[in-house]
Order: structure tokens, then C-alpha cells, then sequence
């Protein structure tokens, strides 16, 4: 895999949009529209502002598309943009809740009418895994969710949040460490 | 086998994803076919990143009534950027203001060097005294009309007015480019006055416009302008107004005339490296990687 090594395919798609080819931004767009708006989403929870930080982050990065390093991987760098303008959401929440101005988190419900077995098991898999990332440091959380959600590999999570890769693996291991222990407490099995 | 060998659970979770360099994956494997412990280890991560990869699916499907307009966004994402390249290049363009301002101004003296070319050295130089210089003050003034009449040249003819505005000044009026990848709160900083200036550049046709290039031995309208001094001006004053499309076709109009203009190869070739010059300034600095 290519995290600053040769152009990828990814960065010749770029060289040709920089060299005239606007409309292939699209693709790109298209490619990664959704992965970027739930990593966006798990950390922001609200759609709409979600929404908000992927279009600004597609913006932004067509802006600065020259700055670009075509040996490393788009998502990557976009999920970088994506990520300052989430936290800045974040920010700005935090300062609206000390203001009392908003706003409580909804977590989704449990159980349906006329769930099945499996649906409501992954109700509670679902349930049970947001609480627990909850728990977790944000640094912890962010990387667990970029390995085990995104499927980035190490030297991609450095990148993305900009630590080196020993961090990432301490952050990953402490955050797997608190995951099990709490998913277990929540009666989650994977053992055999 | 000792308890230090053991495999960490790093090399395991790269291993499965196919991460380790082929030296250290050689060796991770050979470990894990003679330790059971490492074995057992991989298959308890293994089993637990699919149960947490479920676990993520199943929220993605409980929340999927949440997800925007996909085919929307994406339309609104394009709509967005078609037409902000050349605005972010102009961008780039500002960020190189003082530079710009340097080849611009040798531009101009460029075209007093052509000029030189075209007409020949004496009225070079009378056009080098005509310059709009800065009012002299009282007896250098006589003194200046004193040479005129010594040397029976006409009145001087006043240069266009149309030298470029001073780009460094231009530079206040849009922010500078902020790293993107600056995890900061100045992120929030909108840089763009995004929305395109109302209306206020008009595209130039190049190819309209080149038929206007006169040929040699037509080199002068009547008002004594010579096609390089009126792209040059054109360029200029696109480029103050800081609209590069229009920058764009008045340079490709400029390079037209200095090929048509009978001018030493060696002018013209100072003024078509000018003009690119100018021209990768308009595209912006290449930069580096944003992180």
C-alpha cells in the first residue's frame, strides 16, 4: 500500500483534473461521499452538520488540490480536512452547551415492533458498541473507530491524525483493551 | 519458546491486514505455525474486529434513514467547485503578489524594450523621457523642456493609463491560504469571498480577438497603440482586477503579437519567457503536501 511512496491511481486521477479535467472530481467525490460522511457523522452525531463538513472538506480540498501529495491516499488527506472542520464543530457545540443553548444527544432505541432476533441483536450490538466508544479517551475512540470502521491501515491513521505510528499502535491497544473489557461487561460475545 | 518472542498485538493486526514489510511477515508467520498462544491470540482479534465490524454495520443500518441525499451532495459539491479553480489559482496568483509585481513590472519595461525594437533606439528613448515620471520639481521641469527643444522632438504623448495597480495593495483584499490540514480553530476562517465577482470579468475569445492581431507593417492603430501595448494593458489590468481568464486571453494575445512583431529573436524570446512567467503565476505556486 502507497501512504508516501509512488503516485497512486488516486493521484493521477488529480494530476489529470489539475491538467485540465475538472469534471473528474466527481469521481472522487463519488468514491468517497459516504466513507467520509460516516466518519464525519461518528464523530459529530448530526446529520446535518455532518452533511455541512463533507461538502466544506470537498470544497476545500478542490481549493487546495495542488497542494495535494499524489503518492499518498485522497481519503486520507480528506478525512484530515474533514476531520479540523468536525472538530471545530465539536468546538463550537461544547461552547453552545456551556451556554445552555442545545442540546442532548439522542441515542438511537433499542428495539422496534416487530424486530426479529437478529435485528434486535444488532440493535443491541449497535447500542452496546456507541456506549462503550463513548467511554473511550477521543484520541482512543478516533483511532479505534479509523482502524476497525474505516479499515485504515497504521501508517494512514498517522497520517490522518497526525501522530506517529508507535502512538497509534499504543492508542490501539489501550482503546481495544477498554473495548473488550466493556463489551464483555455488556454481554457482547466473540470468544469462542 | 520464551515469553519475549511472543507476537504483539500490532504485528498480529497487521499481519491480517497485510501491513507487515515481507521480512517481518516471513518471520510472523513462522512464529505463528510453532505458538499456539499467537495463534489463539490472532483468532480472538480476529473474531472481535468482526464482531465490532458488525456492530458498526448494524448502527450504519439503524441510522441509514439519517444519510443525506447522496446523488444530492455530490451535486452540490460540484456546483460548488466548478469555477473555483481559476479563483483559487488567482488565489495562488496573490500569494505571489510581490513576485508578480516585479514580473509585471519587467513586463512593462519589456514592452519598452520591444518598443525600442520596433521603432529604433532614438525613439526609445524619447518614449523612456515621455514615461509618466514624478513631477519634477520647478527647474527640472524647465530643464526637461529645455532638452525637448535641443533635441526638437514633439510634445510628449502620455502614456496609457492603464499601468497596472499596484498588486501588493490588492493582496489585503483576500485572505491568505491557510494550510488546510491545520487542525486549528482559524480553520473556520472562510477564505473564500467564494462567490464569483459579480459579474465584472468578461471572458475574452481568443480566437475573436487574435484576427485583431495585425499583421507586419500594421503594427500601430491611430491612436498610435501597437497590439503589444494594447494586450499588454489588457493583461495588466485583468490581472489588478484579479481575473484570471481574462489575464489568461490577453497574454495568449500578447505572445500573438510579440510572434507577429518584427522583432531581434532575442526580444522576442525574452518576452514569450515572460509571458510564461506570468502565466505559471497565474496557475499558482505548486505546493508541497499539506501535512
Amino acid at each position: 500500500m502507497n501512504e508516501g511512496g509512488t503516485r497512486t491511481e488516486e493521484g493521477a486521477l488529480v494530476e489529470r483534473m489539475l491538467a485540465g479535467e475538472p469534471h473528474l472530481y466527481g469521481t472522487l467525490v463519488e468514491r468517497y461521499q459516504r466513507r467520509l460522511w460516516w466518519s464525519v457523522f461518528r464523530m459529530v452525531r448530526d446529520a446535518d452538520e455532518a452533511d455541512d463538513v463533507v461538502q466544506e472538506a470537498f470544497v476545500r480540498a478542490w481549493d487546495h488540490l495542488d497542494d495535494f501529495d499524489t503518492s499518498r491516499r485522497f481519503y486520507t488527506w480528506i478525512y484530515r480536512i474533514a476531520r479540523n472542520r468536525a472538530l471545530n464543530v465539536l468546538r463550537r457545540r461544547k461552547v453552545r452547551r456551556f451556554l445552555s443553548l442545545s442540546d442532548e444527544e439522542s441515542a438511537p432505541p433499542i428495539a422496534g415492533p416487530g424486530d426479529t432476533a437478529a435485528a434486535v441483536e444488532d440493535r443491541e450490538l449497535a447500542a452496546a458498541l456507541r456506549e462503550c466508544r463513548e467511554r473511550l479517551p477521543e484520541a482512543q475512540r478516533e483511532t479505534f473507530d479509523l482502524r476497525h470502521d474505516d479499515g485504515m491501515r497504521y501508517a494512514e491513521i498517522a497520517t490522518a491524525t497526525g501522530v506517529p505510528e508507535g502512538t497509534v499502535m499504543s492508542r490501539l491497544y489501550r482503546a481495544r483493551e477498554r473495548m473488550r473489557e466493556c463489551l464483555e461487561a455488556k454481554g457482547i460475545r466473540w470468544r469462542e | 519458546m520464551n515469553e519475549e518472542s511472543h507476537l504483539d498485538e500490532a504485528t498480529l493486526d497487521r499481519l491480517r491486514s497485510d501491513e507487515l514489510e515481507e521480512a517481518e511477515r516471513e518471520r510472523a508467520a513462522a512464529h505463528l505455525e510453532g505458538c499456539p498462544r499467537c495463534a489463539a491470540a490472532l483468532a480472538e482479534l480476529e473474531a472481535f474486529s468482526g464482531t465490532v465490524g458488525r456492530g458498526y454495520a448494524a448502527a450504519r443500518t439503524l441510522a441509514a434513514g439519517r444519510e443525506p441525499d447522496w446523488a444530492a451532495q455530490r451535486a452540490a459539491i460540484v456546483e460548488r467547485t466548478s469555477g473555483r479553480r481559476e479563483r483559487s489559482r488567482l488565489g495562488g496568483l496573490l500569494r505571489w503578489a510581490p513576485q508578480a509585481a516585479v514580473v509585471l513590472a519587467a513586463l512593462i519595461a519589456l514592452g519598452v524594450l520591444v518598443e525600442e525594437g520596433v521603432r529604433g533606439p532614438g525613439d526609445a528613448e524619447r518614449i523612456r523621457r515621455e514615461a509618466p515620471a514624478p513631477a519634477p520639481a520647478g527647474g527640472d521641469r524647465e530643464e526637461e523642456l529645455d532638452r525637448r527643444r535641443a533635441a526638437q522632438e514633439p510634445p510628449a504623448r502620455e502614456r496609457p493609463a492603464e499601468a497596472p495597480a499596484p498588486l501588493e495593495s490588492r493582496e489585503t483584499r483576500e485572505p491568505a491560504v491557510e494550510d488546510p490540514a491545520v487542525p486549528e480553530a482559524e480553520a473556520e476562517v472562510e477564505q473564500e469571498g467564494a462567490e464569483p465577482e459579480g459579474g465584472a470579468a468578461v471572458e475574452p475569445e481568443p480566437r475573436a480577438m487574435a484576427k485583431a492581431v495585425p499583421q507586419r507593417g500594421e503594427r500601430r492603430d491611430r491612436a498610435g497603440e501597437t497590439p503589444l501595448d494594447r494586450y499588454r494593458a489588457l493583461a495588466s489590468r485583468a490581472i489588478s482586477e484579479r481575473d484570471t481568464l481574462a489575464a489568461r486571453g490577453a497574454l495568449a494575445l500578447w505572445r500573438d503579437s510579440l510572434a507577429a512583431a518584427d522583432l531581434p529573436a532575442e526580444q522576442r524570446r525574452e518576452g514569450q519567457a515572460l509571458a510564461d512567467t506570468l502565466d505559471a503565476l497565474l496557475d499558482g505556486p505548486s505546493g508541497g503536501p499539506p501535512e
